[in-house]
């Protein structure tokens, strides 16, 4: 089965051919960074106009490079939610208006399902159960997948999502928008040793987060560095290092407490920042030392894009149905998917 | 011609597939609901004409300028039908459809923007490509200098702000029409002048007037 992936729902088109026998044949995206970046941050409706030009010259193109036509297509997944509501109408009034034309089914798709899918676009993919860290721009969970629809949350921020505070921690450094990339980049360079900042809930015994405090913890340090004058390079370098040792170190630690605290000996990251490198790094070698296999989304699929949704639609082809009436859900609840039928046999 | 007629940039749905001659509508006031009533209306409306998408040979849409998101959603269903078939879309104001949906000579549209504007648009009936005045988002209290003419007021800015609208007017001869928002039977009518020509679906340009939507970073200082 064919499946063509719609992606609108924040600042990312994407569109993407998953097929449930040879896996993700092509994809395409154009992110709109350059176009918010003069705004400080996204602005909904501009996304909305920018998404309704891009959708159909990315289907286009995903076709192409699959060397497939529209004729070959079973069914569309587009994201329903959760996300911005004039964006998320976008995608899925196109696909609901292509699926209507050419008779095929549709299939609603939740965005944080998608980015939680994701890892099984890489190779090796893991297999149920695992325990995920969902990291992205809104949201921060852990969660225990035992299939697809059967999502336990274990522990949540309670506050700002990680890369949220990324961002705001980098505009707060005066780095330019997006700032998480930025920042991360910075933190490279930065010394580990020079300023040391607070991790938020690290030895409470529940999985809960916390990074808001982060926020301020660095607006403090930046405060009183300043009082010796202007921030260098070099300072803001460290206080990026300091910053992002502190979010990782937290991760790192709830991570290894869910997996501990459910048992299980996988662990999947998803989202924006599983593209962090020194996340990365520390998550893989505590993994080596505790037996544990980690699994990441190809390095491109960590930030929206349409592969996952092609792939969650593609997983969820059961609840496929006729394009007709649609609605989206700016606000969902991951725990609300209804889990999969087992496979029937055939009588 | 066969074709599917939509516009949604108002709070109605005006819907219509014509078809041997005859047009089958549904137009309705739906208020946000426009993605989910359009779909399965058209889908009435093709089982009711007895045709098949395969059979319209193009798609006449309202493409502004109107309330963004909606204008959306029938523009985005519009692309996703036209792109499934390889059909041509055939764009028209809103405000022009307004215009053709009453039977004035002399239309003067005048839609409720919000934030105290009007999308305006004067038109001669029946010359809908050259408005006598293009649409454009202005302040009630400011149209620009009209012709002297009989004019028919339609749109939903008349009863949004009748004071200034009328105020403005008060040299020119105006009767008020109650026409307030684009029919599927104006549609058809603006598609049937053969005025308007066809884009691909992937063309489809949005008519939105308002383009200051947030300020820049360095416009807030
Ligand atoms: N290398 C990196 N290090 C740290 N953060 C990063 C990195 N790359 C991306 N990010 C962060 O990831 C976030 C974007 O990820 P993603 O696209 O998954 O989130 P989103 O779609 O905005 O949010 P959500 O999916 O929760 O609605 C941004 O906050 C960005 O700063
Ligand atoms: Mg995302």
């Amino acid at each position: 089965m064919l499946v063509l992936g719609i992606e609108s729902s924040c600042d990312e088109t994407g569109v993407a051919l998953y097929d449930t026998e040879h896996g993700l044949l092509s994809h395409a995206l154009h992110t709109q960074m350059a176009m918010h970046a003069e705004y400080g941050g996204v602005v909904p409706e501009l996304a909305s106009r920018d998404h309704i030009r891009r959708v159909l010259p990315l289907t286009r193109e995903c076709l192409q490079q699959a060397q497939k036509t529209l004729a070959d297509l079973d069914a569309i997944a587009y994201t329903a939610g959760p996300g911005l509501g004039g964006a998320l109408l976008v995608g899925s009034a196109i696909a609901n208006g292509l699926a209507f034309g050419l008779d095929i089914t549709v299939i609603a798709v939740h965005h944080l399902e998608g980015h939680l899918l994701s890892p099984m676009l890489a190779d090796p993919r893991p297999e149920f159960p695992f325990v995920a860290l969902l990291v992205s721009g809104g949201h921060t969970q852990l969660m225990a997948v035992h299939g697809i629809g059967q999502y336990e949350t274990l522990g949540e921020t309670l506050d700002d999502a990680a890369g949220e505070a990324f961002d705001k921690t980098a505009k707060l450094l005066g780095l330019p928008y997006p700032g998480g990339p930025a920042l991360s980049k910075l933190a490279e360079q930065g010394d580990p040793n020079r300023f040391s900042l607070p991790r938020p809930m690290l030895k409470s015994s529940h999985l809960d987060m916390s990074f808001s405090g982060l926020k301020t913890a660095v607006l403090t340090l930046v405060r009183q560095q300043e009082q010796h004058g202007a921030i260098d390079d070099t300072t803001r370098a460290d206080i990026c290092r300091a910053f992002q040792d502190a979010v990782v170190d937290v991760l790192l630690h709830k991570s290894a407490a869910a997996l501990k605290q459910s048992g299980l000996r996988r662990l999947v990251v998803a989202g924006g920042v599983g593209a962090n490198r020194q996340l990365r790094e520390a998550l893989n070698q505590f993994a080596a030392k505790q037996h544990i296999d980690v699994f990441y989304p190809p390095l491109s699929l960590c930030t929206d894009n349409g592969a996952m949704i092609a792939l969650a639609g593609a997983m969820r082809l059961q609840y496929a149905r006729p394009a007709a009436g649609f609605s989206v859900f700016p606000r969902w609840e991951l725990a609300s998917l209804p889990r999969l039928n087992p496979p029937q046999d055939a009588a | 011609m066969n074709c599917i007629v939509l516009d949604t940039a108002t709070e109605w749905v005006a819907l219509g597939v014509y078809a041997h001659g005859k047009l089958w509508q549904a137009d309705a006031h739906i208020k946000q609901g426009h993605a989910e009533y359009t779909l399965p209306q058209l889908r009435q409306l093709l089982e009711q004409a007895k045709l098949s998408l395969a059979e319209i040979e193009v798609i006449v849409v309202g493409n502004g300028p109107g309330a963004f998101t909606g204008l959306r959603i029938g523009c985005g269903l519009a692309q996703g039908l036209a792109f499934a078939h390889d059909l041509p879309l055939m764009p028209v104001s809103t405000l022009a459809a307004v215009a053709a949906s009453t039977d004035a000579d002399y239309p003067l549209v005048a839609m409720d923007a919000r934030m105290g504007e009007v999308y305006f648009a004067a038109y001669q009936a029946d010359a809908w490509q050259q408005p006598i005045v293009s649409p454009q988002l202005i302040t009630p209290a400011q149209l620009p200098a009209l012709p002297a003419q009989a004019w028919t007021g339609c749109g939903t800015a008349w009863s949004a702000y009748p004071e200034p609208l009328q105020h403005a007017l008060q040299d020119h001869q105006l009767t008020i029409s109650p026409v307030a928002v684009p029919t599927s039977a104006g549609l058809l009518r603006l598609a049937l002048s053969g005025q308007f020509s066809t884009v691909s679906a992937e063309q489809l340009s949005l008519l939105y007037l308002r383009d200051k939507v947030a300020l820049k970073t360095h416009e807030r200082r």
